[in-house]
């Protein structure tokens, strides 16, 4: 297909070829020629200024971004626990498991007249439990992180912080409001811990 | 693709395959090709993922800021944006530039939230109502203009001017002005993003920058 007249295409990249038939024949040119369309009206095109506006942005805290993202995509990536290459093993021992569940529930069975009934664990216990993976971002590279873990507390300790007024500290522990919550030196967590 | 390798090379995170770089590599200097680094992530070498997030984290961030105006959202979509591309990898063909394909992916990704939104806000209050005054001069998102305090006015107003132009634009015009304008794309990458033709992207363009014209006269 030949190429539109210069002139042509620079009218319509100023917006001015009013004429249908012009109008539907570049665009039926351009759509054949991508790479020529391209690259001519690329040159021929005023762009409007608005060059006071970004192309290229940091999102903020852009290291904690692909912090963050690799851990998203961590959490993508967890194998999960393949049946499939297990299955000719299991079938081939699929007769055992009649005769075991039978075993099991006389087992069960006479285990429950030997033994008293234990107190079911309270349902706080099981979900206080439960392994959290913790997260500590520090936009500061000259401070370090440790997280301890007891059964009772969680401690994150910052090492090169700047020291904070008394008055600029607040408190507060959203799991259990009922429990204070304390700033602790790096000494004073050695001797602790 | 193997799995056991790519969350160790997660974990242990070697030393680094390639410098750290900023912007589009051209493959010239001691900067590693785009290319060079997908191949590289494709075969589960995260680290090289991260470097093209490096690389593209501020072009695709400021788009999809462009597009939606929040900083938070546009933080949030930008990372669902490189997980899709995480998981899309090892589809790509490398032969399209990774920046076109990533600015495909934030388009969808802007999209289906917008989609997304549109439904569950459906009914309620728009707070764009009372958005008239959100964009901050002094926010973190606008740039730093270092210059006297009448060109630092002058320039925010200037802003503020066009930002107000871009938002009365529909998406779609206001997309194919972004990616032309700013983002610096061709025809036939844009045509390539938005997965139309070319003559689509030429009228869109054609209206766009007519009306554009007119909101800023």
């Amino acid at each position: 297909m030949k190429t539109p007249e210069k002139e042509m295409l620079q009218k319509w990249v100023n917006g001015e070829l009013s004429n249908d038939s012009q109008l539907a024949e570049v665009e039926k040119w351009a759509d054949a020629n991508p790479d020529e369309a391209s690259r001519l009206l690329g040159e021929l095109e005023q762009g409007i200024d608005l060059s006071i506006v970004d192309a290229e942005l940091e999102p903020p805290y852009p290291d904690f971004f692909n912090a963050k993202l690799e851990q998203e995509i961590a959490k993508l990536e967890k194998p999960v626990p393949s049946t499939a290459t297990n299955s000719s093993l299991r079938e081939s021992f699929n007769w055992l498991l009649a005769p075991v569940a039978a075993l099991a529930m006389v087992g069960c069975f006479f285990l429950g007249f030997q033994f008293k009934r234990e107190t079911i664990k309270p349902v706080r216990a099981v979900v206080e439990n439960l392994p959290v993976e913790a997260y500590v971002y520090v936009p500061h590279e000259s401070v370090t992180v440790d997280v301890y873990d007891s059964d009772t507390a969680s401690m994150v300790v910052l090492d090169g912080l700047e020291p904070i007024a008394d008055d600029d500290i607040a408190m507060l522990n959203v799991s259990e409001p009922e429990k204070s919550v304390r700033l602790i030196s790096a000494e004073e967590r050695d001797i602790m811990y | 693709m193997n799995i056991f390798y790519r969350l160790s090379s997660n974990i242990l995170r070697g030393p680094a395959t390639a410098p750290q770089s900023d912007g589009d590599a051209g493959g010239g200097g001691s900067e590693v090709d785009d290319s060079i680094l997908v191949r590289q992530a494709q075969s589960g070498d995260y680290r090289s993922f991260d470097q093209l997030v490096t690389r593209h984290r501020g072009k695709i961030y400021a788009m999809i800021m462009n597009m939606v105006k929040n900083d938070a959202d546009a933080w949030d979509l930008t990372q669902d944006a490189f997980i899709k591309a995480w998981k899309a990898l090892p589809k790509f063909e490398n032969r399209a530039k990774f920046s076109t394909w990533m600015f495909r992916i934030s388009h969808n990704v802007v999209y289906d939230w917008k989609r997304k939104k549109k439904i569950e806000s459906e009914g309620e209050l728009d707070d764009n109502l009372f958005s008239a005054e959100r964009i901050d001069p002094s926010a973190k998102t606008t740039p730093s203009m270092p210059g006297t305090p009448d060109q630092e006015i002058e320039k925010a107003e200037l802003r503020k001017k066009i930002d107000n132009a871009l938002e009365r634009l529909s998406d779609k015009h206001r997309e194919v002005i972004l990616f032309r304008e700013i983002q610096g794309l061709d025809y036939k990458e844009i045509a390539e993003v938005l997965d139309c033709s070319i003559g689509t992207v030429m009228s869109r363009l054609f209206n766009a920058r007519k009306k554009l014209q007119t909101l800023l006269s």
